[in-house]
C-alpha cells in the first residue's frame, strides 16, 4: 500500500537539492518585497514639488509668442521655477524628443548649470537639511539603478540614511528619478526573483522557467508526502 | 529533527495551496512576458501634433483669473482641438482652448482619441459611457469604454474630463490581472503586495523554506544523499527462510522490501517518524537520531532498528517478521450488544483461518456505502441510550479501520472465530454524522461479508519474561487485554494477572461476568472501577479513574512484580503511562496499544 510513497519522498530531496536554495532565495525576496511598502520604495518621501505659482499669469501674449519661435513643439507649459538664484517665469518647451526651457525675456533657450541643478535639487528634497556631496552630468554612462533612455541626465547625491539621489532632466531640471538604498535592496530583490542576474529584465528567461517548473514537482511530491501522513495516522477509537 | 521536520510539514499544510499559486502564476509571467499581460498589444501612441499660433489665437488671461496659485499653464492639442491643462490650488482643470469654456469630450471625440491610440486589426464596436469599471482599478470618474471588434476583444477607455486615454483593456490582461492576484493575495484588484495577508504568508512561506532547507542541510551532512547506482544486495531473513534482494546502494532497506513486496509495516513513507518498520539488525549497526527517539534502549541494544533510515550500503542483512498481512474475506456469524454501545462481532475467515497472536489486529476495509446510522437489533434494556442517536441513513466514503481481536486464537470455539468488539461513536460535537466504521460494522448482517487485511500490531504478550502481568484497561480497550489475559491463562504454567478496567458506570462493565468468574478461580485479580458509578445503582467496587485506582493498589504491592500492558482511550492511556513514568518503571516493561491519533 506505500510502494509509491519512498519514492515519492526520493524525489522530493533529490528535487529540494536543486530548487531548495532558490526557494529559499524566492522567499528572502519576496518577504523584502511584501515588506516595505511600494512608494516607499520608490522614494515618494523623499521629494516634493519645488515650483511656484506663476508671477505674470496674464502675459498671455509670451505664451503665443513661445509658440510663434518654436512652431514645432508639441508640448508647452508655462511655469515658475528656481532658475539662476530666483524664481522666474519660464516655459517649458517640448519639440519633437526634445524638452527644454525658454526665458520669457528673449524666448531663447535656457541652459541649466551645476550651481542651477544643485539649487533645484535643494528644494526637491524633502527629508531635511540637504547636505549635497555631488553634482554631476552623467553623458553616457548610466549606473545600474538607472534607465540609460534617460540619458543625459543630472544626479545629485546626497549624505543621508539611504544614500539618497536624486535624478533631475538634463534641460528642464525637473524630478525624473529618485533612488535610495531601499530601492537598490529592492533592485537587488528582484533581480534574485527574476533570476535576470545581468539586465533585471527579463522575466522569461529558460532557466528561470526550469526552474518554476521544478518547483511545481517538488510542490507535487510534498503535497503527496504530507496527504500520506495525515492518511496514515490511521487507528481511530474503536 | 524530528520536530522540524513535524513543523515543516504542518507548515507546508497551511501554505501549500498559496506556494501552488505562486509557482502557477509565476509559471504564467515567465511565459507570458511583459508585453503580453499590459494590454497594449494593438497599442500605439498618437501623433504628436504642433500648436500652432492660430489654434491658440483667441487664448486670453481672464479665462483663468478665477484660479488662485497656478503652478502650470500648459497647452496641448488632442485631436486637432488646442487644450489647455491648469494646475492650480484646487487641482487640475480642462479648458477649451478655442473658448476658454471647460473642455468637452463627446462621443465621437471619444472615439477618435481612442483610435489614435489603436494600432489593432479591429474597428471599435460601440461606445459606451462609464463612470467605474473592473477593467481600471481605483479609477472614479465619466468617460466612454470603446470596444473593438478584435482577437483580443480591445477595449479602450477615455476620460470625458482630460480627453485623454486612460488605458487599453483586452482578454490577455484580465487573464494576467487574475494572476497578479493570485500571486499578490490582493483579491480587490489593487495588485498591491503589501497588504497583512501576503506579509504574513511571506513570513511563514520563509520560515517553511528555511525548514526545509535545514532538513536538507542535515539530510546532506549526514551523506543520507549520495549518488550511487552501483547495485547492492539485500539479505532478508523472514521466517527461517533467507531471501536476497538487489537493490541500488543508495535505496533504504525500507525502499527495497517495499519493492520486492516484502510485507512491512510503514506509516509515513519513510520519514522516520512512525517507527513501523522496524527490523532486527545488529547491535552494531549505526543508530539514526530517529531511531534514538522512537524505539527503546533495549531494542537497538539487540539490533533493532528502522528499515527506513538506513541504506543498502549501511545495512546488508535483515532479520524481518513474516507479517501474513494478507487480505481476508471475514464472514459475520454472529453477534450481540455488550453494553448500550459496544457490539460484540464473530466473523469466521473465508478461505484460510486467520493466524493471529493476542493483542494484534485486524484492519477493516470499509467499502463506500449507504449505512443506517444505527443498527437495528438494538435490545430493548439498551433503547434509552439510545434515544438522541441519529436516526436515517449517510452517505459515508471508503476508509480503513482497526480493531483488535477480543479472544485468543485457542480460545475460541468452533470454526477459527475471530472476535471484535466495536464501539458506537456519537457524533462528535460540532459532526453531524456518527463514526463511519463502527457505523458500518454494527448495521452489518449476519452471513454478511466483509474485507479486512491483518494480523498486524505488536502489543504482544512478553512470553519470556519471568514478571507478573498488570493490565490496565478502558473502555473499548478491552478487546486486546482479553485476548491477552485469555491467551496467558492457556499456557502450562500461566503467570499471575492483574486486571485494572475503567469504565464509565456498571453498564458500561463488558466480559463483567465473565471475568469475575475468572476472578472466582483464582487466575486473575479484577478490579472493575467506575468513574461515574450511578447513586441508583449498587455499587461497592471502586470508584474513579482507573489509573487513580491502579496507582493505590501499586503504591501498597510491590510493583517491581510486574510487566504492564495497557489500552483504553487516548487521554487514559496518558495518565496511566504517565502515572507509571512517576513510579519508576522502566519503559521496557510498558507495553501499550495507541488506538487513538
Amino acid at each position: 500500500m506505500h510502494i509509491q510513497s519512498t519514492s515519492f519522498r526520493t524525489w522530493h530531496r533529490w528535487l529540494s537539492l536543486i530548487v531548495g536554495l532558490q526557494m529559499l532565495i524566492w522567499a528572502i525576496s519576496g518577504g523584502y518585497m511584501v515588506f516595505f511598502k511600494l512608494p516607499f520604495i520608490h522614494g515618494v518621501h523623499l521629494t516634493q514639488a519645488a515650483d511656484q505659482p506663476i508671477q505674470e499669469a496674464s502675459q498671455q501674449d509670451q505664451f503665443l509668442e513661445v509658440l510663434k519661435r518654436y512652431p514645432e513643439a508639441h508640448d508647452v507649459r508655462w511655469v515658475n521655477r528656481f532658475v539662476q538664484g530666483r524664481y522666474q517665469d519660464l516655459f517649458q518647451v517640448h519639440a519633437g524628443d526634445e524638452k527644454f526651457l525658454v526665458s520669457p525675456d528673449s524666448f531663447t533657450r535656457l541652459e541649466l548649470t551645476a550651481a542651477d541643478i544643485r539649487a533645484l535639487a535643494e528644494r526637491y528634497y524633502k527629508k531635511g537639511e540637504p547636505r549635497i556631496t555631488q553634482v554631476q552630468l552623467l553623458r553616457d554612462q548610466a549606473p545600474t539603478e538607472l534607465n540609460p533612455n534617460h540619458l543625459p541626465i543630472w544626479r545629485v547625491d546626497f549624505d543621508d540614511f539611504g544614500n539618497t539621489s536624486l535624478y533631475l532632466h538634463r534641460a528642464t531640471g525637473e524630478m525624473t528619478v529618485r533612488r535610495h538604498d531601499f530601492w537598490r535592496g529592492f533592485d537587488i530583490m528582484w533581480m534574485l526573483h527574476i533570476m535576470d542576474y545581468k539586465d533585471r529584465t527579463d522575466i522569461t528567461t529558460w532557466w528561470l522557467r526550469a526552474f518554476i517548473l521544478a518547483t511545481f514537482a517538488f510542490t507535487f511530491t510534498g503535497t503527496i508526502l504530507v496527504l500520506q501522513t495525515l492518511r496514515t495516522s490511521k487507528r481511530k477509537p474503536l | 529533527m524530528k520536530f522540524l521536520q513535524w513543523l515543516h510539514r504542518w507548515t507546508s499544510l497551511i501554505i501549500l495551496v498559496q506556494l501552488l499559486l505562486w509557482t502557477i502564476s509565476g509559471l504564467y509571467f515567465a511565459l507570458v512576458d511583459h508585453h503580453g499581460m499590459k494590454g497594449h498589444q494593438y497599442h500605439q501612441h498618437a501623433e504628436l501634433e504642433p500648436l500652432s499660433v492660430e489654434a491658440f489665437a483667441q487664448m486670453d488671461a481672464s479665462w483663468w483669473k478665477d484660479f488662485t496659485a497656478i503652478t502650470s499653464l500648459r497647452g496641448r492639442k488632442i485631436e486637432g482641438i488646442p487644450q489647455l491643462v491648469i494646475e492650480h490650488a484646487e487641482g487640475t482643470s480642462y479648458l477649451d482652448g478655442r473658448t476658454g469654456a471647460p473642455w468637452q469630450t463627446h462621443q465621437n471625440l471619444a472615439l477618435a482619441i481612442a483610435n489614435s491610440t489603436y494600432s489593432g486589426p479591429g474597428a471599435p464596436l460601440q461606445v459606451t459611457p462609464v463612470t467605474a469599471t473592473r477593467d481600471l482599478h481605483g479609477w472614479q470618474g465619466n468617460g466612454f469604454r470603446i470596444d473593438y471588434n478584435d482577437d483580443l476583444n480591445t477595449r479602450v477607455y477615455v476620460d470625458r474630463e482630460s480627453g485623454t486615454v486612460l488605458d487599453h483593456r483586452n482578454t490577455p490582461w484580465v487573464v494576467a490581472d487574475w494572476m497578479f492576484r493570485l500571486h499578490f493575495m490582493d483579491y480587490t484588484g489593487g495588485r498591491s503586495f503589501n497588504h497583512v495577508v501576503i506579509v504574513s504568508a511571506g513570513i511563514l512561506t520563509l520560515w517553511f523554506a528555511l525548514s526545509g532547507f535545514i532538513l536538507l542541510a542535515k539530510l546532506l551532512s549526514t551523506g543520507e544523499m549520495r549518488i550511487n547506482l552501483r547495485k547492492a544486495s539485500l539479505k532478508v531473513h523472514r521466517a527461517g527462510q533467507q531471501h536476497t534482494l538487489v537493490g541500488r546502494q543508495q535505496q533504504t532497506v525500507l525502499q527495497v522490501l517495499q519493492q520486492h513486496r516484502m510485507p512491512i509495516e510503514s506509516g509515513c513513507g519513510g520519514g522516520g517518524t512512525c517507527a513501523l518498520c522496524k527490523v532486527k539488525a545488529s547491535s552494531s549497526a549505526t543508530i539514526t537520531a530517529a531511531e534514538r527517539d522512537l524505539l527503546s534502549a533495549s531494542e537497538l541494544q539487540e539490533g533493532y532498528r528502522l528499515a527506513c533510515q538506513h541504506g543498502l550500503d549501511k545495512l546488508s542483512t535483515v532479520e524481518i517478521k513474516a507479517l501474513d498481512v494478507q487480505r481476508h474475506e471475514l464472514k459475520l456469524v454472529g453477534t450481540r450488544w455488550l453494553t448500550p454501545m459496544l457490539k460484540e462481532l464473530r466473523f469466521v475467515s473465508g478461505q484460510k483461518p486467520v493466524a493471529y497472536q493476542a493483542g494484534q489486529y485486524m484492519q477493516f476495509l470499509i467499502p463506500a456505502a449507504t449505512t443506517k446510522r444505527r443498527a437495528e437489533d438494538i435490545p430493548e434494556a439498551f433503547q434509552s441510550a439510545w434515544k438522541y442517536m441519529p436516526t436515517g441513513e449517510m452517505q459515508h466514503s471508503a476508509v480503513r479501520r482497526s480493531y483488535s481481536m477480543a479472544s485468543c486464537e485457542a480460545c475460541v470455539d468452533g470454526q477459527h472465530e475471530l472476535i471484535f468488539t466495536v464501539r458506537y461513536q456519537p457524533p462528535a460535537t460540532g459532526d453531524c454524522e456518527p463514526g463511519i466504521g463502527a457505523t458500518y460494522l454494527c448495521s452489518m448482517q449476519v452471513g454478511q461479508s466483509i474485507e479486512a487485511e491483518g494480523p498486524y500490531g505488536e502489543f504482544l504478550r512478553q512470553v519470556e519474561s519471568p514478571r507478573e502481568l498488570f493490565l490496565i484497561g478502558g473502555g473499548a480497550g478491552m478487546a486486546p487485554l482479553r485476548a491477552i489475559l485469555q491467551e496467558e491463562l492457556q499456557d502450562a504454567g500461566p503467570r499471575h494477572v492483574v486486571y485494572f478496567y475503567g469504565a464509565r458506570n456498571r453498564q458500561e462493565l463488558v466480559y463483567h461476568e465473565e471475568l469475575l468468574s475468572l476472578q472466582r478461580y483464582g487466575q486473575v485479580y479484577y478490579v472493575p472501577v467506575l468513574s461515574e458509578a450511578q447513586t441508583q445503582c449498587q455499587w461497592d467496587g471502586a470508584q474513579g479513574f482507573v489509573h487513580e485506582a491502579a496507582l493505590a493498589y501499586l503504591a501498597e504491592h510491590d510493583w517491581q512484580r510486574f510487566d504492564f500492558y495497557l489500552c483504553g482511550p487516548p487521554r487514559m492511556l496518558k495518565a496511566t503511562r504517565e502515572m507509571l513514568a512517576q513510579l519508576g518503571v522502566a519503559k521496557e516493561r510498558i507495553r501499550f496499544d495507541d488506538f487513538g491519533i
